[in-house]
């Protein structure tokens, strides 16, 4: 196993102010706060090679998973083991295997150009040069990114400023990337050449990746593994196919009628069938639990009654259903 | 080791290059402030002789060394870090395999030196052609002077580490930041020669870590020690930047257990 967490839980004390000038007078004597939990009791166990989709909604506490798991945040109990690594305590021994990047915050240096970032960074990370070189050229190959190593950090769009952010988060080759929202804002095609990257270092390099992302296009593009998690606890750990199923695998069947929609007619069609329908203009949509009825035999028995001129069954977009997903779990 | 104090000075050389506007700024206002230091005891000493031991000469050298490498030691290094742990940015460079207390004494000693070239030097050879400023005569004043100037720089870091640690803690960066200024000002030498003070106020001060950054390398520029005893400061100032040191990278380490980064 690369990543073993074993009932790993992380709480913060936040502190609320208090109103007025009397307030802030008692704020200044008062030590502590109100715990509030993060992440709690989290089991995960991922092997070399992997690419784990982490969802969730804001808050739900994967930025602190992966801040624990880069080493940047203690846990408050439980286990956590990277590549046999404790990444807290032996911070400086296991960031060397990895790379990160934080979708929210550039780890350039705002005031210098791309290239001398990238220069102290093989510097650090003690980069041999041939392989420095070899691993320019990928990164300008892949993201496009040698016209841009001259500028300043400051002066890059955000899409440059990412691009350059992933390859600076690569430049010693970690066998394992922790992906932060790194696509956050971006335009499609900036989002294509990461995805891209991504897939292709974890194909090639064997690069392990867990990222973590509220595009859930993104997920099923690079992630053949998804964590839902929310309030700190894991809801969901599978495949982009389970999580369909578990999220309820609607479907969704689109029937264009010709002429005007008889409705005694579609009531009668559909008597006994598990599926709720909706009318529009000269339209039929229907929606269904793809394990409690097939398309085929749903499309047979409105055929049978209606003159129907065309239909498309579509997936559920999955972004709804997580959405959904939520709110039931919250409720 | 290595690496981190090779990284460290080339990213604060690379940094302190980026802002060299900022090197003009501060060569101009350290040179209007000597000028302002050298027309007081210009006057002092049209009436008399010797002010609490010290011709006119020594004096007038004595102030002008201790003002001009504040422009040396003068750190930063607390408003960047809590900075840093306020804007979450501390999450960043905890994830470089250096030690976060060593790269950013080298990262600031790279400043420094580019202050040192840009700054200091043309600054007291300024002083020399144009306010009298004496240099030594003896040749050993010179290495023992560099030696001392890193020990300056040592001390100023060390304190000002503390005082960005202790800003995260309390999460009021501008207060201590003013209270660290004034302190050094007051306490270093660089404003007042230490020795005005009555006693036993002067005793008390030459105990406080502060006169190891100006007073020292002062009056071991000013030769009023011969060498054997010039050694003794020189000592003082060592174990001052080694305690402040120590002190820093173990704050941290429990800085860094409590840490928060904040910002999501």
């Amino acid at each position: 196993m690369l990543i073993e967490a074993h009932q790993l839980r992380r709480t913060f004390s936040s502190f609320e102010r208090r109103q007025g000038l009397s307030g802030a007078v008692r704020d200044l004597f008062r030590t502590g706060g109100q715990e509030r939990v993060a992440v709690e009791g989290l089991d995960l166990r991922v092997r070399p090679g992997e690419v784990v989709g982490f969802i969730g909604p804001n808050g739900a506490g994967k930025s602190t998973t992966i801040k624990m798991m880069t080493g940047v945040l203690a846990p408050s109990s439980g286990t956590l083991r990277v590549g046999g690594l404790e990444p807290h305590r032996q911070r400086q021994e296991h960031v060397r295997r990895i790379g990160v990047v934080y979708g929210q915050r550039t780890q350039l240096w705002w005031d210098l150009a791309v290239i001398e970032a990238f220069d102290l960074l093989a510097g650090i990370f003690e980069v041999p040069a041939a392989v420095y070189r070899q691993r320019l050229e990928l990164f300008d190959r892949e993201l496009g990114i040698g016209p841009l190593l001259r500028q300043p950090v400051r002066e890059l769009s955000l899409g440059q400023r990412m691009r350059c952010d992933l390859a600076a988060a690569l430049i010693h080759a970690p066998p394992l990337l922790f992906l932060d929202e790194p696509t956050i804002g971006l335009d499609v095609e900036v989002k294509r050449r990461i995805r891209e990257l991504v897939a292709r270092l974890n194909r090639e390099e064997g690069t392990t990746v867990l990222l973590t992302t509220h595009d859930l296009a993104e997920v099923e593009a690079l992630c053949p593994r998804v964590v839902l998690i929310d309030h700190g606890r894991i809801l969901l750990d599978g495949s982009v196919g389970e999580l369909r199923e578990r999220l309820g695998g609607w479907r969704r069947l689109v029937v264009e009628l010709e002429g005007e929609v008889d409705p005694g007619a579609l009531s009668a069609a559909l008597e006994g069938l598990p599926v709720t329908p909706t009318l529009t203009a000269g339209q039929v949509e229907l929606r269904f639990r793809r394990s409690e009825l097939s398309a085929p035999l749903l499309i047979q028995a409105l055929s049978a009654r209606l003159p129907v001129r065309d239909l498309s069954v579509e997936e559920e977009d999955i972004e709804e259903a997580v959405a959904r997903f939520y709110g039931e779990q919250r409720a | 080791m290595i690496p981190t104090l090779r990284t460290g000075l080339a990213l604060g050389v690379k940094l302190a290059l980026a802002y060299r506007f900022e090197a003009l700024v501060q060569l101009l206002s350290a040179s209007v402030v000597a000028l302002l230091s050298w027309s007081l005891w210009t006057a002092v000493f049209r009436d008399r002789a010797t002010v609490a031991g010290q011709d006119g000469p020594g004096m007038i050298s004595y102030v002008l060394v201790a003002w001009l490498i504040t422009t040396f030691y003068g750190s930063r290094v607390d408003q960047e870090l809590a900075a840093r742990f306020r804007e979450g940015l501390i999450a960043v460079d905890l994830l470089r395999p250096w030690d976060l207390h060593l790269h950013t004494y080298a990262r600031d000693l790279g400043r420094a030196g580019v202050a040192l070239l840009l700054s200091t030097i043309p600054l007291l050879l300024l002083a020399g052609s144009l306010l009298g400023l004496k240099p030594p005569e003896q040749l050993w004043t010179w290495p023992v002077f560099a030696l001392s100037l890193l020990l300056s720089h040592a001390i100023g870091f060390g304190f000002a580490f503390l005082v960005g640690l202790a800003s995260f803690r309390l999460r009021n960066a501008a207060g201590l930041t003013h209270l660290k200024a004034t302190l050094i000002g007051v306490f270093s030498g660089s404003l007042i020669p230490l020795d005005l003070f009555p006693e036993p106020i002067r005793s008390l001060v030459l105990l406080l870590p502060f006169q190891g950054m100006s007073h020292t390398p002062a009056i071991l520029f000013t030769e009023r020690l011969p060498f054997v005893q010039a050694m003794g400061p020189l000592l003082v100032q060592l174990l001052w930047a080694l305690a402040l040191m120590l002190l820093g990278r173990f704050l941290l380490r429990g800085a860094l257990r409590a840490l928060v980064v904040q910002g999501g």
